[in-house]
């Protein structure tokens, strides 16, 4: 059987301290661990901080369900929310020809999502969020 | 996250244990404003404690690079783990970054 986890969790930042102990847990029952345990944290933590920070006119008062499941080729997690419509599929890659005085600091989380999971898919439906990531783990 | 801040001569070492993420940034921020308005201008970050740092973390780096900078001072990385150096690729900031294995060689690295 595979293993899976469900999570709803607040829009609100410190909910990323316990979205990423509850998937520290999963990932250890799934026996993922370093580098692709690290990447799987790093793009949940940042595409859900970007919907705390930007689905929501405040943070707080609405909920945002993450779920995630072991199959036999990975990893593949999806991220529902009720939010302003948001692809960040869309988000344009960080200029990496400026001068790093004059480079903008940010704009780099989903840039880290894009490079290192195998998949990112955005879909907006009965006015729900939904993103699907998904990492390969041979 | 703990910051535990000393000094090797004219450098400043801050050696960060714990995550660095988006609840902690602000409190190695804040440390590191703190030190270059008080005059620090030659900074060695010690990541040997850090297991996560996400664009939050990264983000408070380059700030600090681009005001230390600012001043002619220098910013200097060491003893990051291989799984975290990624990112810092991922993102181009290991050309901005001076990034050295451990204290002694980013030390050392410092002008006399």
């Amino acid at each position: 059987m595979s293993e899976q986890l469900s999570l709803r969790i607040d829009n609100s930042l410190p909910e990323l301290d316990r979205l990423h102990s509850e998937v520290e847990c999963f990932l250890a029952r799934c026996a993922v661990t370093g580098r692709e345990a690290y990447h799987i944290q790093l793009a949940l933590d940042e595409l859900v901080t970007n919907v705390i920070c930007y689905a929501f006119e405040k943070e707080g008062g609405h909920v945002i369900d993450i779920s995630l499941e072991r199959g036999p080729d990975g990893v593949d997690m999806t991220i529902r929310d009720e939010g302003k419509p948001f692809n960040p599929l869309l988000a344009p890659t960080p200029d990496m020809d400026i001068s790093p005085e004059k480079r903008r600091i940010g704009g780099l989380g989903i840039h880290f999502a894009r490079s290192t999971m195998d998949r990112l898919a955005y879909d907006r439906i009965n006015g729900m969020n939904i993103l699907h990531i998904s990492k390969k783990i041979i | 996250m703990h910051i535990d801040v000393t000094a090797a001569g004219s450098v400043t070492v801050l050696k960060i244990d714990g995550r660095l993420d988006s609840n902690t940034s602000k409190e190695l921020e804040d440390t590191v404003m703190g030190l270059v308005t008080s005059g620090t201008t030659r900074l060695l970050m010690d990541f040997g404690g850090v297991d996560y740092i996400n664009s939050s973390g990264l983000r408070v780096l380059l700030m600090a690079f681009q005001h230390l900078k600012k001043d002619g001072g220098l910013l200097h990385l060491c003893d990051i783990k291989d799984y975290m150096r990624e990112v810092f690729e991922i993102s181009g900031y290991n050309e901005i970054f001076s990034i050295f294995p451990g204290q002694a060689e980013a030390l050392a690295a410092f002008p006399e």
